[in-house]
């Protein structure tokens, strides 16, 4: 990754990067996909109906939603729970979809449904270990499927890699309730890289990659606030990144101000790293909030590209990454929040 | 017999249409696949957009037609009065070199059209309105193939079927 202060020499423009020079075969690969999916990408939440959304009422803003793809699934939608299950249920029908018309052997819906997965895995997991509720199970999404991974709990043997070695390390260990949601969130962005090498794509790996350093940041700045010793740090990063995590071990111990220092010529410090600077960590919801506005920057520069696997993921990054901005304004609005509020709080969009 | 680093001239001047056939040729299949490839997914989700897609599906075969000409020019234009046999080595290896422009540039210009109008084609998914504007960016395209051409042809009359004499 190119550093910022990096002077730009007089040849640079002249240089050809071959890593993104693709084979027919593989270009070709998405060719169709891609055109269903510039058909489909008509109906998108842009800034001027976010603007309108937030500006709404409760009623109206589900009545702009009726212009979009999900205003048909979040119809009479009355509390958080009916936002949820109907923005799930969007979600689920979306990737039904996808399926339908992805060439075969592309591992682009796994790359974004595992996540699903590891999120049914971890709520599982916080019932077994630590008696917790089960309501955060997400019905339809991932490639699993809870009972699938409920059975696997008892003998998790049966289940396929990656999710065997996961719950093998989760349940062996009687590690704390923070502990198994860090294995978790290691082997699910270990498994994405994973998948993002093996669908032979750079942008994916790439983009693997950087949400593997945010991660890891991230449990770095919640580590320091909270005072955990560097063994936990060790157990809880995830390899793969842009940075070293034995780069970010080393600064574990110096103070905030020299870590933010340290990682300046890195692409997240403007923007991101450079707000701990400024301010005292009271909570991550920025931390994250940012994080995201970051690798949708990434996303961002695939509009670039006219055929290949990078339209679809924009496509379908952009999809949720709705879902993410349309929960937060409908929740917002049922908390009865102010519309200045609910707008600091929103992840960028795909389109301006 | 009269050859030029071991061809005669009847096997450059073949050499030379051959290359100019295959470069254009492939790279308008290249071209074509990509832009059919997503013209087809536009196309199981909008079947009204057969029409306005369809320009673009064409517009990179076009370099196959300049290859095809060349090869053309070479086997019925660029023939010596007394036959192939009186077409010296060093002749033939001109016509070879007057057909490379073509050969390279259609190659590479046909893939890269069809990139183009790939697009050009998601443009049209969801402007139909904007067909007449999104068939000017890969024309751009066309513009070095239609060069290459000129260049090719303007060898042949200007140089080499003078030099026959």
């Amino acid at each position: 990754m190119r550093s910022r202060g990096k002077e730009i020499g007089t040849l640079d423009f002249l240089q050809v990067n071959m890593r993104r020079i693709r084979p027919f075969h593989q270009v070709l690969k998405y060719g169709s996909a891609v055109g269903r999916v510039r058909a489909l990408e008509t109906r998108y939440i842009d800034s001027s109906r976010l603007e309108r959304l937030i500006d709404a009422d409760y009623a109206t803003s589900l009545e702009i939603l009726d212009e979009v793809a999900m205003g048909d699934y979040l119809k009479g939608a009355e509390s958080p729970s009916e936002v949820d299950a109907g923005l799930a249920r969007f979600l689920a029908d979306f990737y039904r979809s996808l399926e339908e018309f992805l060439p075969s052997g592309s591992l682009l819906l796994d790359f974004f449904s595992c996540r699903y997965d590891f999120h049914n895995l971890k709520v599982l997991l916080r019932e077994v270990l630590f008696g917790r509720d089960r309501s955060g199970l997400l019905h339809g999404l991932g490639r699993m499927g809870p009972d699938l991974l409920e059975r696997g709990l008892e003998k998790p043997s049966a289940l396929p890699s990656p999710y065997r070695e996961t719950l093998e390390e989760a349940l062996g260990k009687g590690l704390t309730p923070q502990e198994v949601d860090t294995v978790l969130d290691r082997h699910y962005l270990a498994w994405r890289l994973s998948l993002a090498r093996r669908e032979g794509s750079p942008f994916l790996v790439d983009f693997a990659r950087a949400s593997i350093d945010l991660a890891n940041m991230k449990v770095m700045v919640r580590a320091k606030a909270m005072g955990k010793p560097q063994s936990f740090l060790e157990t809880a990063m995830a390899e793969g990144g842009f940075i070293d995590t034995s780069r970010l071990l080393g600064l574990y111990g110096e103070a905030r101000e020299a870590m933010i220092k340290d990682l300046e010529n890195t692409a997240y410090y403007r923007g991101l790293l450079e707000m701990l600077e400024q301010e005292e960590i009271t909570g991550l919801a920025e931390f994250d909030r940012r994080s995201d506005d970051h690798l949708m920057e990434l996303v961002r520069g695939t509009k670039r590209v006219s055929v290949g696997v990078e339209p679809i993921f924009a496509f379908i990054h952009s999809r949720e990454n709705e879902v993410t901005v349309v929960r937060t304004v409908l929740m917002a609005k049922l908390m009865g929040l102010p519309g200045e509020e609910t707008e600091r709080t929103l992840r960028k969009l795909f389109r301006e | 017999m009269d050859t030029f680093a071991g061809l005669s001239g009847l096997h450059w001047a073949l050499l030379g249409a051959a290359v100019a056939v295959i470069g254009g040729g492939a790279g308008s299949s290249m071209g074509i696949t990509y832009i059919a490839n997503v013209a087809g997914g536009i196309l199981a989700e909008l079947p009204d957009h057969f029409g306005p897609l369809l320009p673009l599906v064409v517009i990179p075969g076009t370099q196959g037609i300049y290859g095809f000409i060349t090869g053309v020019l070479v086997v019925f234009v660029m023939k010596p009065g007394g036959g192939w046999d009186a077409l010296s080595g060093a002749l033939g290896f001109q016509i070879f070199l007057a057909c490379l422009p073509v050969a390279f540039v259609c190659f590479v210009s046909g893939a890269y059209q069809g990139l183009t109008a790939a697009g050009a084609a998601g443009m049209v998914a969801k402007r139909r309105e904007e067909m007449g504007r999104a068939l000017i960016l890969p024309a751009l395209v066309e513009t070095y193939a239609v060069l290459s051409l000129i260049v090719t042809i303007l060898i042949f009359f200007t140089v080499v079927k003078p030099a026959m004499g």
